[in-house]
This record gives structure tokens, C-alpha cells and sequence, in this order.
């Protein structure tokens, strides 16, 4: 049995990387002046990261079409921390100052439609399908 | 006011098609029961598990009754913050297919493991991790198993009047009547009649929600115009309270045993292809309910249609006696049963076999793959010796007990069942996914490695909740004790491994690393 130490997959790093993340925006939270709404995303991107990473690293064997994979794996992570940074920046729902209501997004306001549809459901015809398209049984 | 819903308008039909219900398991339970011969049977349903039963299965698995009653109160009371908890949806089941799937099916079939235990004890070549993790995991079922049995109880109560307690040793009693005797065999054969029956009602109810609120956008512009802060997209909570939720619910599936051992049972790891996207697609339409109750009931609260509502969790129950016809409203109160019995059923198994083949790994002092060996249903199935038969009554006797000392929990302290429930997820998250998820697939982790994640996972966890419980301090809005450990046991397992990086090689049987690498 070789004593040679095994090589790092590139998505380990990133998990423990993102975990430390994770930590920091916790750690925030503890100081007197809460979280800010960077710290917040960068919590949630890391979140995403985290599971982008994971998902890269079983992905790693049995697969196919590895390359495409991948950067399908990239667009998930960029459409859903896209998805959650509009989330911060687009207007509320109602407006603050005059009361004016926004118009709705299929039925949403556009804020909660860009996470529901672009986050939650989105994803749902990506990633099921990458996954049967690179199985290699 | 939703007490003896059997007494209302309607409430014949709902009383009819819960006793149908009943006897439609109870059916199932005993010809699975006459079909469960040995301990592979019991624990791995014969390892013939197929798609559609595995897909079912593990959704109807994954819901419990918090989809149904839980759910739709928790976004009633602080708005969309509380779908963050679903969000993940559309990703966690091809990221446990890739991450865990294939290795755990291939490990069960190459070791003969039964439970994630198990699977960590034979990655690290570890019987006191084994052993570690199957302690963790039998704190947190003992926990679930009670929290759903009180649950039983409140809807039994509700929909018969009979009263919680009776409710809890009716609704335990049926359990453990298909559990006792036909196993995880019972679990999926009624979980694909659950499955579906509480996918098809979601659906259905999803639509009459929508009517009643006068669709989406009217919806919508009713909740506007009274609290908006309720449709910003964390709805009343904060962001970081929103995204831990997301975190914990993403990466906290990987762990949850109940649903994850459940890939052991694949008859043909081939079938691994279209389980996510089948799975998420069940999932999905079956947490329409969640969504579409949650919304319209606060809108029709707005609207003057219904009362507020005393309690969040009476959301669900309310929505569906006023507005829904009896019949349906009765299949969706018996699919909420459903949903908690095919989760009960789940624990009880994983407590069971946690108890068999996981507690006893460390003194026995033997080695994983020998504890596989020796007590692998798989093994036993074949004719190895009276281990079979010994395995078989075992499991069936830890099933009774564990019932019996969950429904013993869930009648005496309703403070103690709420407090075990509340750290079930993050303990099964925090001890097991990252010697479980990363684990299996790197073969830099190192045994010392994933005791120190088992360990910290268990130590916070358990310290952090029963100092909040007990009121000795309150953590900052957005932190939560499951988020919070499940990190560290992350941070600990990868700075230990890095630190004990030599002996990784030397760790890894030769098997276990051509799993690793196929």
C-alpha cells in the first residue's frame, strides 16, 4: 500500500474555502451592527458554492461529456447568485416613499419572482437533465 | 376549530376515506410482512428497489408532515423567507446522486453495508466512527420519531376528535404494525401509495388555492397592499436568516439517513440516471401545496374570508375544510398522515439498524468489513449460518422499542418533543455529510479527519441547542445552531485530514479506493 499522499481535487479546496465563508458571515452576525447586505450574499454565494463544488467533485467519475459539465455547472452557480443579487438590487415590491406598487412578474413581485423562478425553479430544468445527459452507466 | 373535523360538514367522508386509508396500509403491511423473510428484506427491501419506488420513496420520505402542516404556517407567519427552506429543491437530488448515490449503492454491493454508518466505518477502515455516527443518529431518531408521532396525534385529534394521546398510540400503533413486520419491504411499497396520493392531492389543491385567492396576482396585490414586507423575498425574516436556511436544507439533505440509505435498496445502479430529475420533479409538485396554502390562506386572512389564525400551523387544516370539497379535503388530510407515517416508517428502520449493526461496531472491537461480513443482511440472505433468522428478530424487536420510547416521549413532554425535534436535521447534517459526501469522494480524507467532523457536529450541536433551549442564550437573528455546527464540522474535517494527510493512503482499502475512483 503506497504511502504517497493523494492529490487535491480542485472542488475540495472550494468546499473548505466557501465553509470558511460560511463562518465569516455567521461570525459577523455576532458584532453589534447585524450583517450587511454584502456579507449576506456573499454568505448565500458561498452557500451556492458549496453545493456547485460538491456536485463537481462526485461528478468527477462516471460521467461524460465532462467538459460541458462543467460549464454547465458554472452557468447554475452564476444564474442563481445572479438570481439572488437581483434579488437585493432590483426596487421592493412596494414602494417606500410614494406607495407605489410594482408591477408583478407572473403574479410575483419582481424582487420574490427572480428567486422563485430564477433560483427555485430554473434550476429544476438544468441540473436533473445535465445529470442524465453525463450519466455513463 | 379544527377539532373533530369528523363532526363537521363533510366530516363523514373525511372519517370514511381515513379508515380507507388505513386499511389500504394496513393491507400493504401484511403482505409485506408474509414477503419479509430475513434481514435483507427488513433492511434493504431485497435490494429490488426501482426507480419509480425509489424516486416515491424518497420523496414521501424527505416531506414528513411539515410539507403539509408545518410548511404552510411557517410561510403564513413570516412570508417568503420561509421558501428558502425549498429552494434547494431543484438541486439536491442530482447533487446526493453524484456526490453519495452511485458510491453508497456501489459500496453496499462491494461491502454489504446497510447503513451510512456503516459506509463511513468501511470508508475509514473505522469501527468507533461507525460508531459515533450511528450514536448521533439514533439521538436525532428517537427525536423525530416523537415529534411525528405527536404529530399523528394533533391530526388524528383533529380530523376524529379523539384527543392527542390516543391519537399518538393510534397513529404509532399502524406504524409500527406495517413497520414491525414488513420493514423497510412495508415503508416502500406504501411509500409509493403515499407518494402519490400526496403528489396528485399537492397538485390539486395547489389549483383550488389559487381560485380562492383569485390567482397569483391578485393574491399578490392583496398581501401588497397590507404587509408588504411579507413578499420581499425573505419575507419577515433577515437575509442571512433566509440564506441559512438555504444552506442548511441544501447541504443538510445529503446527511438525512432516513432518505440517503435508501440508495443501498437500487436494484440496478443503472436506474441512478433519471432519479433526480423524476425525484424533483415529484418533490416540486408535491410542495405546491406548500406554496399555494401559505399565500392564499394570508390573503383570505386579509381579505376577512377566515379569522386570523390562532396558531400558524392550523393553516393547512382550515384552508382545506373551507375551501376545498370534503373528498378532496379528506384525501389530502389522509396524504398528510401519509406523509408522517412514510417518514415515521423511515426512522423507525435507520433506528433499528443503527442499533444492529452501528452501536455495537466499536466494542466489538472487530473491523468494519467484518462487521459487514458478519452481520450483512445481504450475507445472511444467502444462508450464512442462523444469522438471517437472528438479524431479522432483532430488527423487529429494536422497532418496537424505539416506537414505544418515541410515543412514550411524544405523550410526557411536549416541551422535550419540540426541543428533539429541533435538532434532528442539523444533527444528522453535521455528523455525517462531510465524512459521508466529501469522503467518498477524496481519498485526502482521513479517518482521524471524520471523527473530528462526527465529533464536533455532535458536541456543538447537543451543546449549542440545549444551552438555547435552556435559555442561557439567545444567538443573533440569522445564525442558527445547525448552520453553525454543520460549518465547523466541515472546517474540522478538512483541517484535521490536512493535518493527518499522510496516513490517508494508508487508510483506504483497495476496494474501497476502486469504489472511490469508478
Amino acid at each position: 500500500m503506497s504511502d504517497r499522499i493523494p492529490p487535491t481535487p480542485w472542488p475540495v479546496p472550494g468546499i473548505a474555502l466557501a465553509a470558511g465563508i460560511l463562518l465569516f458571515g455567521y461570525v459577523w452576525a455576532f458584532l453589534p451592527h447585524g450583517v450587511p447586505a454584502g456579507v449576506a450574499w456573499l454568505f448565500m454565494a458561498a452557500a451556492i458554492g458549496m453545493m456547485i463544488a460538491l456536485m463537481a467533485l462526485g461528478a468527477r467519475s462516471a460521467t461524460v461529456h465532462r467538459t460541458a459539465l462543467g460549464w454547465i455547472l458554472l452557468g447554475t452557480f452564476f444564474l442563481l447568485c445572479g438570481a439572488f443579487a437581483l434579488a437585493f438590487m432590483l426596487p421592493p415590491g412596494v414602494d417606500p416613499v410614494t406607495g407605489e406598487v410594482a408591477a408583478l412578474w407572473w403574479g410575483l413581485p419582481p424582487r420574490a419572482a427572480v428567486v422563485v423562478y430564477g433560483a427555485g425553479v430554473l434550476p429544476l430544468f438544468i441540473i436533473p437533465i445535465a445529470y442524465a445527459w453525463t450519466f455513463r452507466r | 376549530m379544527i377539532q373533530g373535523a369528523a363532526a363537521t360538514p363533510g366530516g363523514g367522508v373525511i372519517l370514511w376515506i381515513g379508515l380507507a386509508y388505513l386499511v389500504v396500509v394496513s393491507v400493504i403491511g401484511a403482505v409485506a410482512t408474509r414477503r419479509t423473510r430475513n434481514a435483507a428484506d427488513f433492511f434493504l427491501a431485497g435490494r429490488a428497489v426501482g426507480l419509480v419506488a425509489l424516486s416515491l420513496s424518497i420523496m414521501a420520505g424527505t416531506l414528513s408532515g411539515f410539507a403539509f402542516i408545518g410548511g404552510p404556517g411557517l410561510l403564513y407567519s413570516v412570508g417568503l423567507g420561509a421558501l428558502f427552506i425549498i429552494l434547494p429543491a431543484a438541486l439536491t437530488h442530482a447533487m446526493s446522486a453524484w456526490a453519495v448515490g452511485r458510491r453508497l449503492r456501489l459500496l453496499g454491493e462491494i461491502r454489504n453495508v446497510v447503513t451510512l454508518p456503516g459506509a463511513i466505518g468501511a470508508r475509514y477502515r473505522s469501527p468507533g466512527a461507525q460508531s459515533l455516527a450511528g450514536a448521533a443518529i439514533l439521538v436525532a431518531v428517537l427525536g423525530y420519531m416523537a415529534t411525528n408521532f405527536l404529530a399523528l396525534g394533533i391530526i388524528l385529534d383533529a380530523v376524529l376528535g379523539m384527543g392527542v394521546t390516543p391519537g399518538i398510540w393510534l397513529g404509532m400503533g399502524v406504524t409500527l404494525a406495517y413497520a414491525a413486520g414488513g420493514g423497510i419491504l412495508a415503508g416502500i411499497w406504501t411509500d409509493i401509495f403515499q407518494g402519490l396520493l400526496m403528489a396528485v392531492g399537492s397538485v390539486l389543491i395547489f389549483g383550488f388555492a389559487l381560485e380562492a385567492g383569485g390567482g397569483l396576482g391578485n393574491i399578490s396585490t392583496t398581501i401588497l397592499a397590507a404587509d408588504p414586507q411579507f413578499l420581499e423575498p425573505w419575507g419577515h425574516l433577515s437575509p442571512l436568516g433566509a440564506f441559512s436556511f438555504y444552506f442548511v436544507f441544501a447541504l443538510g439533505a445529503l446527511g438525512q439517513p432516513h432518505v440517503v440509505h435508501k440508495f443501498f435498496m437500487l436494484r440496478d445502479p443503472a436506474v441512478l440516471r433519471w432519479y433526480p430529475l423524476l425525484t424533483t420533479v415529484a418533490l416540486m409538485a408535491t410542495l405546491l401545496l406548500f406554496v399555494g396554502v401559505g399565500l392564499a390562506v394570508k390573503a383570505l386572512v386579509i381579505q376577512g374570508a377566515i379569522p386570523p389564525l390562532a396558531e400558524a400551523d392550523q393553516a393547512t387544516p382550515i384552508f382545506l375544510l373551507n375551501f376545498t370539497p370534503p373528498l378532496l379535503a379528506a384525501l389530502v388530510l389522509a396524504g398528510a398522515v401519509a406523509a408522517v407515517m412514510s417518514t415515521v416508517n423511515s426512522f423507525m428502520n435507520v433506528g433499528a439498524a443503527a442499533l444492529l449493526y452501528d452501536l455495537p461496531a466499536a466494542w466489538k472491537r472487530r473491523s468494519a468489513t467484518e462487521e459487514g461480513r458478519a452481520h450483512s443482511p445481504s450475507n445472511a440472505s444467502r444462508g450464512l449460518g442462523t444469522q438471517a433468522s437472528h438479524d431479522l428478530g432483532l430488527g423487529r424487536l429494536y422497532t418496537v422499542l424505539l416506537s414505544l420510547a418515541a410515543a412514550l416521549i411524544a405523550q410526557l413532554s411536549g416541551t422535550l418533543v419540540a426541543f428533539l425535534a429541533i435538532f434532528g436535521w442539523g444533527l444528522f447534517a453535521s455528523t455525517l455529510v462531510p465524512a459521508l459526501a466529501v469522503g467518498l469522494n477524496w481519498e485526502g480524507a482521513t479517518r482521524v479527519g471524520a471523527l473530528a467532523s462526527i465529533g464536533t457536529g455532535l458536541v456543538v450541536t447537543l451543546t449549542g441547542e440545549s444551552l438555547g433551549y435552556l435559555g442561557v442564550y439567545a444567538l443573533p437573528a440569522g445564525v442558527t445552531v445547525s448552520g453553525l455546527s454543520l460549518v465547523l464540522s466541515f472546517l474540522a474535517f478538512f483541517a484535521v485530514s490536512y493535518l493527518t494527510r499522510a496516513s490517508a493512503a494508508s487508510g483506504l482499502d483497495p476496494d474501497i479506493r476502486a469504489m472511490m475512483e469508478s
